[in-house]
């Protein structure tokens, strides 16, 4: 250009260059070469994981989909399964639905599963459900279809095999409580000894003051012969008690565990109970959740890794469509989710612990539960041990 | 009220109107299952035709899609309800 000595020409510029109307080429500057790296570097790594991501999530699609291959005959129904979500500690369920969409969802639809999702909002509503389940079942109510619904129904071909899927350590716990309380449970609601606090509390009531009445007069008479319940639900009856009296036109609280952990052991075996071998098999999902500031460093890797909780909950996912079981060995599944445990906020947990809450008390399953109990889970595959081509690394 | 003295065919007297809504209807319900199998086809069913049954994962979506489908329409049809109403 101007600087160029007036004795040599300048070297050609490319044609292209000269077309463009670009004077010359230059590599960027430091600023701007900080920038461009700091914006291409996340975006890559974002770029990778969704890829991997998506990749993990179709390897497990593909290895079930020949599930959803098979003919299905016009009056036969699919095999459902369960879905039991709660709301992590801390957090709403969105999060916990959003999980279950990303991750388990898709490789139940590729095998053609249907699911049920039962939802809870509060502690304590999944194991209630699950056990009054159990008990309409030892009642004998187990069968409640109106009459059209038994005339529609009754030439449909149901699929027996079924299946429960919890996602988070919330729901699993609960889920398993609920198995307890339902088969080793009274059938009936056992009336709560401690009453006398709350007939104090609802003189002024005048709605509930004649159920309250009554169930005092019950009470009395249930604390006479006897019906004990151990010092954690007291507390909570006590506590809870007077929230779910001024609660009581907003919505009812979750109705108490029919028999608490302590008793698992002292209840007699029910013949109903005596009759089953085994009961359906269940997973856990793992809900990695994380709250805190300070946790801001988890929480980007964990952002920036999402492709081996893809890989995991497919996995486990698999397992279910594929219906591959082992026993429920109680020193192995009962510590499932505790990574998850140890992440709940530590104040939400040391609150749950003083009032009594479900979530926090002792994960006991009785062993004539545990020995009918299976829990899926995916042999690992010989592809996986020893890797003997590069399809095979790859999935 | 309106057959009496007129000629018309004995036994229980029909009404023309209630003939016709009900021939609408019957009309409507007959259009939308058209439509629904129609739809649901389209999206669950792909064309290559290998065997006649449908298989678990086709089953599985027609069912979804139909549930989808009648779910639309009720609220579809709530709207215009409150609409027309709105209108009144």
């Amino acid at each position: 250009m101007s600087t160029a000595s007036p004795k040599s020409t300048p070297p050609p510029r490319n044609p292209v260059l000269v077309a463009l109307g670009i004077p010359r080429l230059r590599m960027p500057g430091r600023n701007m070469s900080i920038f461009l790296g700091t914006v291409l570097g996340i975006s890559g790594m974002i770029y990778y994981d969704r890829k991997n991501r998506r990749a993990n999530r179709q390897k497990w699609k593909d290895r079930v989909s020949y599930l959803a291959n098979e003919t299905l005959q016009p009056n036969g129904m699919p095999r459902k399964v369960t879905v039991y979500v709660a709301p992590p500690p801390g957090d709403h369920l969105d999060v916990t639905i959003a999980h279950f969409t990303q991750y388990v969802k898709p490789v139940l639809t590729a095998a053609a599963i249907d699911w049920e999702l039962v939802e809870a909002k509060r502690q304590g509503d999944i194991r209630h459900q699950v056990a009054e389940q159990i008990r309409k079942e030892r009642r004998g109510e187990g069968d409640s279809r109106d009459e059209l619904m038994k005339a529609v129904t009754d030439g449909l071909k149901y699929d027996t095999e079924g299946g429960v899927i919890c996602v988070g350590r919330g729901a699993y716990k609960e889920y398993l409580h609920g198995l307890n309380e339902g088969w080793l449970g009274p059938l009936e609601m056992p009336a709560p000894p401690q009453f006398e606090k709350r007939v104090d509390e609802v003189h002024g009531l005048l709605e509930s003051g004649d159920d309250v009445t009554q169930t005092a007069v019950e009470a009395s008479k249930a604390a006479e012969a006897g019906v004990a319940t151990s010092q954690g639900p007291d507390a909570n009856k006590s506590i809870e008690g007077d929230d779910s009296q001024e609660k009581q036109d907003k919505k009812p609280a979750v109705p108490k565990p029919y028999i608490s952990q302590a008793d698992y052991g002292s209840a007699p075996t029910p013949p109903e109970l005596a009759r089953i071998t085994s009961f359906q098999p269940i997973v856990y999902i793992p809900l990695p959740h994380i709250l805190g500031f300070l946790n801001t460093p988890i929480r980007t890797y964990r952002f920036f890794t999402k492709r081996e909780l893809a890989d995991r909950c497919g996995r486990l996912t698999a397992s279910v469509a594929l219906s591959q079981s082992r026993p429920f060995i109680p020193r192995i599944d009962l510590a499932q989710g505790m990574e998850e445990e140890n992440e709940w906020p530590k104040k939400w947990k040391e609150t749950a612990l003083e009032k009594g809450s479900e979530w926090m008390q002792d994960f006991v399953v009785d062993d004539r539960i545990a020995e009918r109990l299976r829990v899926y889970q995916l042999p690992l595959i010989e592809d996986e041990i020893n890797p003997t081509s590069a399809a095979a690394i790859e999935g | 009220m309106s057959f009496l003295g007129m000629g018309r065919p004995p036994a229980t007297g029909y009404d023309e109107n209630k003939i016709n809504g009900i021939k609408g209807e019957m009309l409507m319900i007959q259009q939308m299952k058209d439509k629904a199998s129609l739809v649901c086809l389209e999206k669950c069913v792909p064309n290559y035709y290998s065997d006649g049954d449908l298989n678990k994962g086709e089953s599985n979506c027609v069912d979804r899609c139909i549930g989808k489908f009648f779910q639309t329409i009720k609220v579809i049809g709530t709207e215009m309800q409150k609409q027309q109403q709105g209108a009144m």
